[in-house]
């Protein structure tokens, strides 16, 4: 009986130790890696009618929409990200987007990028994913909104989000 | 002493509880961008004009009028069909001129100093390439031959890997004056009278 309750401890140790083992990769921690290998391309487009708010969406794996009032002459291209290193660690994928915006080269005029979303998705955004192996090939989509009445010269307009993995 | 393990276990679980509800955070910084462009248009100010000319010895394929885009235009007669062109107001032209003339096609809102490259093809899309197949043709009266057309030409600022461009100005606009290269045909008889046919100009950007 007394072995008996021993093993039970040391099973309650060993269960006890598994807590820490499970943050595989800590924030810092070299062996956590995630690398761009495409940024997110709303593609070229014209806005032929600027006069109320227009979107395009890049669904994460899909195919570029608009607005009837925005012409798609090169279509865009979602987000990848190469994730690895997080072992069987359960993330969370967000992307702030309340200050997220794409601006043309002199910074005074831009498009607001909303509404991120994540391919592959279980359930949603916030839900807890293992990563198979550790590794992930991350899809990105978002949506680019105009600004009404905004007029947007010739140009490229750049931006930059932040992937936030929780874990 | 008996109850140490159970004490170690309640250490050992709480901090297994901690570790477990802790959260870590990283961020990995993406990038995202659009190009802008405007609706570019073309619109046809003048068509391409061979002008007045005759046909003497119809029947051989071997004659032909080289237009250029700037205006000028050249007879080249063949071993068995020559062609006369023809000048003056009473030949339906302008005094000295035998109303000819470049295609003048004005391109507008295209971007500022923008490289437009510039192709022609036929109503399908195809590219137009050598007579008598891969061009376009011309036809006139009924029952008169047709003149092939190809070698289209126009006023490029350049050429580069992707191919003749034409340059905008500040504006996003330029006018793409094209010339081509008249054919007669083996075998056609032309009577006289106007002969059309068409083409298009496509630009790429």
């Amino acid at each position: 009986m007394k072995k008996i309750r021993h093993l039970i401890y040391f099973c309650f140790v060993l269960l006890a130790l598994q807590g820490p083992v499970a943050l595989a990769c800590p924030s810092g921690d070299p062996s956590c890696n995630g690398v761009e290998v495409e940024p997110l391309f709303f593609g070229q487009i014209v806005i032929t009618d600027n006069s109320a708010t227009r979107s395009c969406l890049i669904p994460a794996g899909g195919t570029m929409t608009c607005d009837s009032q925005i012409t798609i002459l090169t279509p865009g291209q979602y987000g990848v990200f190469q994730l690895s290193g997080y072992g069987s660690t359960a993330v969370w994928f967000s992307v702030d987007d309340s200050t997220t915006t794409m601006t043309d080269p002199a910074g005074t005029t831009a498009f607001d990028v909303k509404t991120f979303t994540f391919a592959p998705v279980y359930n949603s955004v916030g839900t807890a994913q293992a990563l198979p192996g550790g590794t992930l090939l991350l899809k990105i989509g978002a949506t680019l909104q105009t600004r009404a009445g905004e007029t947007y010269d010739i140009a490229p307009y750049h931006g930059t989000f932040s992937l936030q993995i929780n874990y | 002493m008996s109850k140490l393990p159970f004490y170690l276990f309640l250490i050992f679980f709480s901090f297994y509880a901690s570790a477990a509800y802790a959260t870590s955070q990283d961020n990995y910084t993406g990038h995202d961008g659009v190009s802008v462009s405007t609706a570019v248009t073309i619109t046809e100010l003048e068509t391409v004009r061979f002008g007045n000319f005759s046909v003497l010895s119809a029947g051989g394929g071997d004659a032909s009028i080289v237009l250029n885009h700037n205006g000028t235009r050249t007879s080249f007669n063949g071993a068995s069909t020559q062609i006369v062109l023809l000048y003056g107001a009473s030949q339906g032209g302008i005094t000295n001129t035998g109303s000819q003339g470049p295609g003048h096609y004005q391109v507008a809102h295209a971007g500022a100093t923008t490289n437009l490259y510039v192709t022609f093809t036929d109503h399908t899309g195809t590219l137009i390439t050598s007579c008598p197949s891969g061009s376009i043709f011309l036809n006139g009266p009924v029952g008169s031959g047709q003149f092939c057309v190809d070698s289209f030409n126009f006023n490029l600022t350049g050429t580069d890997g992707t191919g003749p461009y034409i340059t905008t100005d500040g504006s996003g606009n330029a006018t793409i004056r094209v010339g081509a290269t008249l054919h007669t045909m083996s075998g056609a008889s032309y009577a006289p009278g106007t002969y059309r046919g068409t083409f298009e100009v496509q630009i790429s950007y």
